[in-house]
């Protein structure tokens, strides 16, 4: 029996609890307290219940969803910002991926594997020692000017990877045409493609002049780079008349089509004819957003590439 | 019962057994039927089990306890007779010149057995909420205002229940004694 508490309000008869109490005890039955006791067991689950539910898992739930959430959607838009650089004039890996040199023949290759390589994230400086063969010591970097210096190595990203087309090799059948690479084509300006096809016509008829020449040399041209207006100077003195801040209009009409391109820089490559076994003397040339020629770099044969200072295309 | 809330199977004896007997006997006492007893009586700590989650400390756990066996039994009067309504007698008069409680007992066995079946009938011929005042203080240990929470009447109406029961029983034992 439970005991009884004390009664301040008056109403506790002590005979009668003691007449009360001389009634049988009875009690309920051991099957049914069994029954009862296996029953609550079973629902307490035989131990206790582990921490961290009902309302205490309520209690940090929502707010760690909802962080778990915004971390979510920083990191895409983080990696969106990545994957679509805004700011294309900023310095880019000027390692020449060797295969861009080869010869010809090789370059159909080089087309066809392009896309593999395209989502291989790297960083120019511990490449281009690799790819281009050339010291990293030697490298002179324009953009470091007193105005806006540069950092010279950058982080080369994915939309940089796309590997420079070669020009009338992947469709020798389009001479002087634009035989480019859908990802290179999608990089184009609209200005950019009415010129390019505005000097297809001609282009392919300068070619087709220079190949008739061309036959029975011994050592012919290195790239069958279209040639601008101004043909009679050799490139090399073309090439010293480009400026800094020039359009890409007025470097196409001077020095002609290059014969690598990405929408942010062009490549040329020459060599003279009585060098023809030597390797070319490459010409690149780097543009803004606003289509305007920032920077430049001639790499003779081998060596490192050597950056002019921007105002003036004599120095080397 | 926070105890067993929290997943201590434990703690759930120890409440059992601290409270079975009374429990099984309120039920016995208020119904006379020991199956039903058992299954009214079964079916309250199957209740405290299932709601073990969502137990809260508002009141003692005997007043818990009681309650839920309260509103069990009510439920079963009605079942059993919709029309059913506990008959309270709290306005009957003269309680108070009922003989004081005598202080001494019987010496004979035959006699005692006779007073304890004697109070037993009378204990059973009070009136249901009467009785099941009593049985609260008796077998619960319920003071006055447990009593009422439990019944769901106020104080007045639990002291006056108690009042009666226990006016009637020391009366049915002071004639007995004659």
């Amino acid at each position: 029996m439970t005991q009884r508490q004390d009664a301040p309000d008056g109403l506790q008869d002590r005979l009668v609890s003691e007449w009360y109490a001389q009634l049988e005890p009875v009690q309920p039955s051991v099957e049914l307290d069994a029954a009862i006791l296996a029953a609550a067991r079973k629902e307490a689950g035989a131990g206790p219940r582990p921490a961290g539910t009902g309302a205490t898992r309520q209690r940090w739930f929502i707010p760690l969803s909802t962080a778990a959430g915004l971390l979510l959607a920083v990191a895409i838009v983080w990696k969106m910002d990545l994957l679509n650089p805004r700011d294309l004039s900023a310095p880019v890996s000027i390692a020449v991926a060797p295969d861009a040199v080869q010869p010809p023949a090789a370059n159909d290759q080089l087309v066809a594997k392009a896309p593999a390589e395209q989502l291989s994230p790297r960083v120019t400086e511990s490449a281009a020692p690799e790819i281009s063969r050339r010291a990293p010591g030697e490298r002179v970097d324009a953009t470091e000017t007193p105005q806006k210096p540069v950092a010279p190595v950058q982080i080369a990203r994915k939309s940089e990877e796309k590997q420079p087309v070669m020009m009338e090799q992947a469709e020798p059948q389009v001479v002087g045409s634009m035989a480019m690479a859908p990802e290179a084509d999608a990089g184009m300006s609209e200005t950019e493609r009415a010129l390019e096809l505005a000097q297809a016509q001609l282009d392919r008829e300068r070619r087709e002049s220079v190949q008739s020449a061309a036959v029975g040399s011994a050592a012919p041209e290195l790239a069958p780079q279209s040639q601008p207006a101004d043909s009679r100077l050799p490139f090399p003195e073309r090439f010293k008349q480009i400026r800094v801040g020039m359009e890409r209009a007025q470097i196409l009409s001077l020095l002609g089509r290059p014969k690598l391109h990405k929408p942010e820089w062009w490549e040329y490559h020459w060599m003279p004819q009585a060098m023809a076994s030597a390797e070319p003397t490459v010409y690149r040339v780097y543009f803004d957003k606003q289509e305007r020629l920032v920077r430049y770099e001639v790499t003779e044969g081998r060596q490192a590439p050597v950056t002019a200072v921007p105002g003036t295309a004599d120095k080397k | 019962m926070l105890s067993y809330r929290d997943g201590d199977a434990h703690a759930f004896e120890v409440l059992y057994l601290r409270h079975k007997g009374g429990l099984y006997r309120y039920f016995l006492r208020q119904t006379g039927n020991r199956g039903l007893a058992e299954e009214l009586y079964q079916d309250v700590w199957m209740r405290v089990v299932r709601a073990r989650e969502r137990y809260e400390v508002r009141a003692k756990f005997t007043t818990y306890l009681y309650h839920l066996a309260h509103n069990r039994l009510i439920d079963h009067y009605r079942r059993k007779n919709p029309e059913i309504s506990l008959s309270y007698e709290d306005d009957e008069a003269g309680w108070e010149s009922l003989p004081a409680a005598a202080h001494h007992a019987p010496d004979e066995q035959v006699e005692r057995q006779r007073m304890v079946q004697r109070f037993k009938e009378a204990l059973e011929t009070l009136p249901a909420a009467q009785r099941e005042a009593f049985l609260l203080r008796e077998e619960g240990g319920l003071g006055l205002d447990d009593i009422a929470e439990t019944m769901g009447v106020n104080r007045e109406t639990a002291k006056s229940r108690l009042r009666y029961a226990l006016s009637k029983l020391r009366k049915q034992l002071a004639e007995g004694e004659d």
